[in-house]
């Protein structure tokens, strides 16, 4: 390439050569190991996440009590979201990471002028309130399949509406 | 053909705001071999160590107070110090495509959405270590060449295959019928609002 202010470094393949030495583990071992080392790792997730479950609670009160939130506590309130979604599945808590999923999913596209928009945050985060206090892991049965379900299809038209009203 | 991978002597920087994530990432890089690692609850920490130390990887989330990972990564690709090139696996549990998109285009190697889990963490390094991309550096980008390059040796479970099947940790509810009769009541609680806002 003549253009000077476009260049291309071939890969570098210094990895690759370190990572072929002598010794190494195969996928399947390294996933086993993985595997144990974090269920050996004695984290009680709803520990974790109940003091955001806290934040989150105060903060949709104040949104249900007064119709609307401040820009810096709901952004704030998004974060706490975020925070449970990326969280919750890590540590084996998935459903409490698919309803923060979707409440995050109202908070970012939903319009906050829909009639139904408050009752939505507030149902989540009882949904997620049920599960954390509950202590439910993993995909849990059919009552769980079923609200994740629901929840998922709230969040969906409130995002899908607030598409079609732009 | 079964394929291993010597992680041992690479030398890796987690960038994580979360403690508890911090801890957790650290135990599945210790599982996969690797045990020099550098934790930075930071950006801004992060370059303090990338300016004296080197790395083989970073690994980073996206939301954090200080210094996002976003701005983190561009200021790795952009101020050319030696570790502009390092491979950086960016961690976020924004998983819609107009964010990952972005991730790209500032610069990163790989994107990895929470949840972490061993697998999805494994393909993204084996991914970095085996099939290395091009370097581009234009006036607009710096970073890895954007273009996948698909392998076809490769046997294992591909990174964006089973990703949503993988969950070790079951746990049966049915045994409480109280939970059970919550469960239900939000259930119809969002089926009710489900129906009014289809109405």
């Amino acid at each position: 390439m003549s253009n000077s202010s476009f260049i291309t470094t071939p890969a570098d393949n210094s990895l690759k050569q370190r990572a072929q030495k002598k010794g190494g583990i195969s996928r399947e071992e390294a996933l086993k190991r993985a595997e144990k080392a974090i269920q050996d790792l004695d984290i009680n997730y709803p520990e974790i996440a109940s003091p955001k479950l806290a934040i989150i609670l105060e903060y949709v009160s104040e949104l249900t009590h007064s119709g609307a939130l401040s820009t810096e506590k709901h952004e704030k309130l998004y974060r706490e979201c975020h925070d449970i979604k990326g969280q919750g599945g890590s540590f084996g808590y998935p459903l409490i990471s698919e309803v923060a999923a979707s409440l995050c999913v109202c908070l970012e596209f939903a319009d906050k002028e829909n009639l139904h928009y408050i009752s939505a945050i507030n149902n989540h985060v009882a949904a997620m309130k049920l599960l954390i206090d509950r202590n439910v892991k993993g995909r849990g049965g059919l009552a769980e399949q079923e609200l994740v379900k629901t929840i998922h299809e709230v969040s969906t038209k409130l995002r899908t509406d607030a598409e079609e009203d732009q | 053909m079964t394929e291993t991978l010597n992680l041992s002597d690479f030398r890796v920087i987690i960038v994580e705001d979360d403690a508890y994530m911090r801890q957790l990432i650290i135990r599945l890089l210790r599982g996969f071999g690797i045990t020099m690692i550098r934790e930075a609850s930071s950006g801004t920490e992060a370059l303090k160590y990338l300016r004296t130390d080197h790395y083989d990887l970073m690994l980073t989330d996206w939301l954090m107070d200080d210094m996002n990972g976003l701005d983190l990564i561009k200021k790795i690709r952009t101020e050319k110090k030696p570790y502009y090139r390092l491979p950086i696996i960016l961690l976020t549990a924004y998983s819609d495509r107009k964010r990952v998109t972005q991730a790209r285009d500032n610069g990163v190697t790989e994107v990895m959405c929470k949840p972490v889990s061993p697998v999805k963490l494994y393909e993204r390094i084996y991914s970095i270590v085996n099939y290395p991309r091009n370097f581009v550096e234009t006036p607009n980008y710096i970073g890895p060449d954007r273009r996948r390059h698909p392998d076809d040796k490769y046997e294992g479970e591909r990174k964006r295959d089973g990703e949503e099947a993988e969950m070790p940790h079951t746990h049966d509810t049915s045994a409480d019928p109280d939970l059970q009769r919550n469960l239900k009541k939000q259930q119809a609680a969002f089926s009710e609002l489900s129906d009014k806002i289809s109405a």
